[in-house]
């Protein structure tokens, strides 16, 4: 296996006795695209500071292309960061702000304009060289920062929360494009930030943190399907989650009760199988199937009350009470949709394969 | 039913100018600038018109005016060599103490600005502290720093580094000196407070680019603080060029500055006409110099900054 770009081994940060970063280890290879995800506060933005530079670790050792940089400088190392507010140069041009890597890499001035250009180009921006950043706009500025922290080719390049600055239409846009410059490039991208949906869409693995924890690493795909926690099946996606115990096992399958008393029967075996029996049963909304007459096989189906439905534009989402009192919330898109009458009585089905057990 | 409860406050004047300036943003615009204005006018641009007026009047003696036109005061000013040479030396005091104040208050403005210890407000409050006893106090205390068998000269001897007394009291490095001292949390202050504005960003993203502390100051920082360095270069100049006290107790005869000449002609040669003409002639070369100084150094122009500051 080649050097990782970066390896983080039992990095600690503490703030005045408060864990910001605990324990956090981590490899990322040659062009990954990693994210770190989680709620403000959780050591995403601490984690990555320390990777930059600008903050030293309490304990443990941080790596960069099998270098350890604890004590080295931000300018040190091979490394860059683009920063939320893009943290452009006020007094300097697009063409200053973009080649200022490359001075302080010691990149001759012919050189430096020929990549300098190439990067503004790469970013669609060839026109706005002599411009001072205030005369960009919104997407201009992220294009020109991007543009700088790309340009000077760095074995990491850290992202923070980038794209939380534009609307929403722009910022789909802009995780297509930042996804195909990260391909391109095949520079290593650590990308920050605490939107699900930018960290599904564009990661190759996606490190879900809370309370300065690594509580999941995987791709999109693992995270979202095969949540290893209460906390990260709640962080991504939106899910009905039911307390209670597992009331007997068949085989690979097994049954699970509520604390309500509703019954999940021939639900898959799953490994993590808490010791004493209490576990949490997650539905993911999308997987709530709505009917107005009892399905067939009728296992696993409740009579509700649908409380409301919210329309959302590609989504509507419905509020149920079942008959026990649990509220229960299911999502499906709009336009195939049952009458959604306030009070009016439907059925719900679940398949046994999208209910998954969280030990806590 | 329930009767509508009349407030008192409803009679007063104060709400009723706010809702009439509400649908007259003009009046509320008057109401609110009106005072300073009203103020402004009638304590400076009024006396400074009379100025004006008396300076193209004759002098009668014993501080008489005369009503009568006349441009001789100018020419006075501009044909005899001793008031051409006092205004010079002024505007060299000038020039020096800012020069050396702007050189003396950039590292302590720059160094509380960039502080992240809770310890810059008081190291602020220190600076602002001397503005809490008399500017004459502290000048006289200078003349005991600054006189022959003062302070320094007391230490200089005790070291054997002079065999006779340094003469800096009387001087114009005497009145450079007061000058500097009393001017410098003049400039301290705004080049803090620009400093202080510049986002932590900005230099975290010169140093993950590659640039190391100095090259980090001398590509962002510094070019960024360049206003408040504009702004502490005006205040001090203008605040030297005016000085009267410390030239008036530190320089003696040594070093006339032209404010000493202004008041003595008012108070002593009682020609009021004349002390209005110098008067304005002084404030006519200060606005040409900042005019001048602006156009030089239009910082908003040259890093277009002028959507930011």
């Amino acid at each position: 296996m080649p050097t990782p770009d970066l390896e983080l081994i039992d990095v600690r940060k503490s703030f005045g006795g408060v864990q910001a970063v605990d324990n956090v280890s981590l490899s990322v290879q040659r062009g990954e695209f990693v994210s770190l995800l989680g709620p403000s506060g959780c050591g995403k933005t601490t984690l990555m500071r320390m990777v930059a530079g600008l903050l030293k670790p309490t304990s443990g050792d941080i790596l960069i292309r099998g270098e350890r940089v604890n004590d080295h400088a931000p300018y040190q190392r091979d490394i860059s960061l683009m920063f939320q507010n893009y943290a452009l140069f006020p007094h300097k041009t697009s063409f200053e702000n973009v080649a200022f890597g490359l001075k302080y890499r010691g990149v001759g001035l012919a050189e430096r304009q020929r990549r300098v250009r190439e990067a503004l180009k790469l970013m669609r921006l060839p026109d706005i060289q002599d411009r001072y950043p205030h005369q960009l706009s919104g997407g201009q500025q992220q294009r020109v920062a991007l543009a700088r922290s790309l340009v000077v080719n760095p074995a990491v390049l850290l992202l923070d929360e980038p794209l939380s600055n534009l609307d929403k239409q722009l910022r789909v846009g802009m995780q297509v494009e930042l996804k195909q410059i990260q391909e391109a490039s095949g520079v290593t991208f650590i990308f920050v930030t605490h939107d699900q949906g930018e960290a599904l869409a564009m990661s190759d693995r996606i490190v879900v943190m809370n309370a300065g924890k690594v509580l999941q690493l995987g791709s999109p795909r693992e995270v979202y399907n095969e949540p290893l926690s209460r906390f990260v099946a709640d962080f991504l996606g939106q899910s009905n989650f039911f307390e209670g115990h597992i009331e007997r096992t068949e085989g690979s399958q097994l049954e699970f009760k509520t604390d309500r008393g509703l019954s999940f029967v021939g639900i898959p075996h799953s490994e993590t199988v808490s010791p004493n029996g209490r576990m949490t049963l997650q539905i993911r909304a999308e997987r709530v199937k709505l009917s107005s007459s009892q399905p067939r096989p009728a296992a696993n189906s409740f009579k509700a009350t649908l409380e409301r439905s919210i329309y959302e534009g590609t989504y509507l989402i419905h509020q149920l009470r079942l008959e026990d009192g649990c509220v229960l919330t299911s999502t499906e898109p709009a336009g195939r949709h049952l009458p959604s009458k306030a009070g009016s009585q439907v059925w719900v089905a679940i398949d046994p394969e999208d209910c998954r057990l969280l030990v806590d | 039913m329930t009767r509508p409860i009349s407030l008192p406050f409803r009679s007063w004047p104060v709400p009723a100018l706010l809702s009439a300036s509400r649908r007259h943003p003009a009046l509320g615009a008057a109401f609110l600038v009106g005072p300073a204005i009203a103020w402004i006018m009638l304590f400076a641009v009024i006396p400074l018109l009379l100025i004006a007026a008396y300076s193209f009047m004759r002098s009668g003696g014993s501080g008489a005016i005369v009503p009568i036109f006349t441009i001789e005061n100018y020419s006075r000013i501009l044909t005899s060599s001793l008031y051409r040479r006092i205004l010079f030396e002024s505007l060299a005091i000038g020039v020096e103490s800012t020069a050396i104040t702007l050189l003396l208050g950039y590292p302590v403005g720059y160094y509380l600005g960039r502080m992240k210890s809770s310890v810059a407000p008081f190291l602020l409050l220190l600076i602002v502290l001397p503005f809490w006893t008399s500017y004459l106090v502290r000048i006289f205390s200078w003349l005991l720093i600054l006189m022959d068998n003062g302070v320094i000269n007391w230490v200089l001897s005790s070291i054997n580094a002079t065999s006779s007394p340094l003469h800096l009291l009387y001087s114009h490095l005497g009145v450079v000196i007061g000058i500097v001292y009393s001017a410098l949390p003049f400039a301290i202050l705004p080049i803090y407070a620009v400093v202080k504005g510049i986002e932590q960003d900005l230099v975290d993203a010169a140093h993950v680019l590659g640039a190391d502390e100095g090259a980090a100051f001398r590509e962002v920082i510094f070019p960024l603080s360049l206003p408040g360095l504009a702004a502490a270069a005006i205040l001090t100049f203008i605040y030297a060029v005016g000085s009267f006290l410390a030239p008036a107790i530190l320089g003696g005869t040594g070093a006339v500055m032209i404010s000493n000449v202004i008041i003595n002609t008012f108070l002593v040669l009682f020609n009021w006409p004349f002390a209005c003409a110098l008067t304005v002639a002084l404030l006519l070369i200060m606005l040409i110099v900042l005019a001048a100084a602006g156009r030089l150094v239009s910082l908003e122009n040259i890093y277009g900054l002028r959507s930011r500051v």
